[in-house]
């Protein structure tokens, strides 16, 4: 079953054509990462998704409804299946790791607030912390630790997909390493399906099962993440080589 | 862009700025009496913003009180109206400076600290997280810190009675020397409950207003730092004057017949 369908999306802002017809699908299980450069409209494409922006045109369906054409209610009952890993985390800083993780699960009545911290206990060794950190704030743990607690909050209610928005930014090569490794763990694991959006090819080779490639507001390649090296797109080759040259194709 | 062009677009962003709140105002009122309810977050809302102000409210209040009672002495002795001041001193609180003064102050306070908290919440994606979880931002942030204020300030606003009416009692006892017994008897010869009420009904409004305001602007905060500063400073400012604006309007609707 298809997962999340993207239909032909438009979006500007002012005179800036962001996206211009956007499609894309990610089937159960599958995991598809979309690649491109600043500026490029990967994060209002993720923002659109999740329903925070309204399309110019075009539709987006999840497990085969369409955002657009449900109620309140139906969108938070569908958003409980969602998982999202955020690029700065977005970790509730005046609540403790214990209670960001269990959240959700809490929020949704799926477990009471006194078994809250059991429950995140369970996630927290899953992403390789130690339950010391439990309870912190936010504020008192490195960046690296705040993505793998992003990361925790991200799966605990045993999502169906998840999002990752530019999951290693900001972040050195080695803690890159382990975050890719936990991502696809976990979402293994999980047996969810999975966009990632990022420019960072390493980790997009890591994580993803196909790929698409996002440039000027439009998907310039598609396909499985082994033929990306193949491909003989202009834009694509100046990407996968990093080239710098005085105008971006 | 010549100057019309700029004050009609001023004022279009003004309108547009109006219309959002007052659609912002309204999906709050309804959401209050909608589920879900988090309990957890009305009662930690309480305690921050009306509990933890009561000592800045009942500070506001003593000295106020204490003013009065010396400032109608001086006027009231010239023409041997000494009598009377245990009435204005009651009235003026109980009635205008009570609600006001404490509005000014919580608008100041918590006012502040709703916009920058709320607009750190949204510059760092945590609202954006809420959503993602399924969390209906307006039911979990935004209700609990309205129905704080509005059920919060009458409460601060009995106290800021209580407390500015003893503040005057204590100079006309200890400074002034009056009979305490004939002091406190003429506070309360005059004092009908209607002065006390339409006081409590301007808190609420009160309440309502820096709340709205305040949450308003946290919640569309854009911009980063630079953005949330802005924010705070607007939500200060715009609550502040909506306290005063409001109290005109409420005092003739109450008094004025």
């Amino acid at each position: 079953m298809i997962a999340l369908e993207v239909k032909n999306i438009w979006k500007s802002f002012g005179s800036k054509h962001v996206l211009q017809g956007v499609n894309l699908s990610v089937m159960e299980g599958e995991s598809l990462v979309i690649l491109g450069g600043s500026g490029c409209g990967k994060s209002v494409l993720l923002r659109i998704i999740l329903g925070m922006l309204k399309p110019d045109k075009g539709s987006i369906f999840l497990w085969g409804k369409d955002i657009s054409a449900i109620s309140d209610a139906e969108r938070r009952a569908l958003m409980i299946k969602i998982g999202m890993l955020f690029q700065h985390s977005a970790l509730f800083d005046s609540l403790t790791v214990w209670e960001n993780i269990a959240f959700g699960a809490i929020a949704s009545k799926k477990i009471i607030r006194k078994e809250g911290y059991d429950f995140a206990k369970k996630f927290v060794e899953k992403i390789g912390l130690d339950v010391s950190v439990l309870s912190l704030f936010p504020t008192d743990l490195s960046g690296g630790m705040q993505k793998r607690v992003g990361l925790a909050r991200a799966i605990a209610q045993q999502p169906s997909l998840i999002f990752f928005d530019e999951p290693t930014t900001g972040l050195d090569p080695l803690m890159c390493r382990l975050i890719d490794d936990l991502i696809l763990h976990n979402v293994r694991s999980l047996k969810a399906a999975s966009v990632t959006i990022t420019h960072d090819l390493i980790s997009a080779k890591r994580v993803g099962d196909r790929v698409a490639m996002l440039y000027e507001g439009r998907i310039l390649w598609e396909g499985a993440i082994d033929h990306i090296d193949a491909c003989k797109d202009p834009y694509v080759r100046q990407f996968l080589e990093a080239r710098c040259v005085d105008k971006v194709l | 862009m010549n100057i019309f062009q700029g004050l009609g677009n001023t004022c279009f962003k003004a309108s547009q700025a109006f219309g959002q709140w007052v659609f912002f105002v309204g999906r709050a009122l309804f959401s209050v009496v909608r589920p879900p309810i988090y309990w957890r977050q009305w009662g930690k809302q309480f305690f921050h913003i009306a509990f933890l102000s009561a000592p800045v409210v009942g500070l506001t209040a003593i000295f106020t009180g204490m003013v009065l009672a010396l400032q109608s002495y001086t006027g009231f002795s010239r023409f041997s109206a000494e009598s009377s001041i245990a009435t204005v001193v009651v009235l003026s609180i109980v009635r205008e400076l009570g609600p006001v003064l404490t509005g000014l102050m919580v608008a100041g306070r918590v006012g502040a600290s709703i916009a920058a908290e709320l607009g750190s919440m949204r510059v760092s994606d945590q609202i954006s997280a809420l959503w993602t979880m399924g969390v209906s931002a307006t039911n979990y942030l935004i209700v609990p810190r309205l129905v704080a204020l509005v059920v919060g300030m009458p409460l601060l606003v009995l106290c800021a009675d209580a407390i500015g009416v003893f503040g005057g009692w204590c100079i006309a006892r200890f400074v002034l020397g009056f009979n305490w017994i004939l002091y406190t008897r003429e506070t309360f010869e005059f004092l009908r409950i209607d002065d006390v009420m339409s006081g409590l009904i301007k808190a609420a409004v009160f309440g309502l207003m820096i709340a709205s305001i305040s949450c308003y602007q946290g919640y569309y905060a854009r911009g980063g730092a630079q953005g949330v500063g802005e924010a705070t400073t607007r939500a200060v400012v715009l609550s502040s004057i909506t306290v005063l604006l409001m109290n005109y309007v409420l005092t003739s609707l109450l008094f004025v017949r």
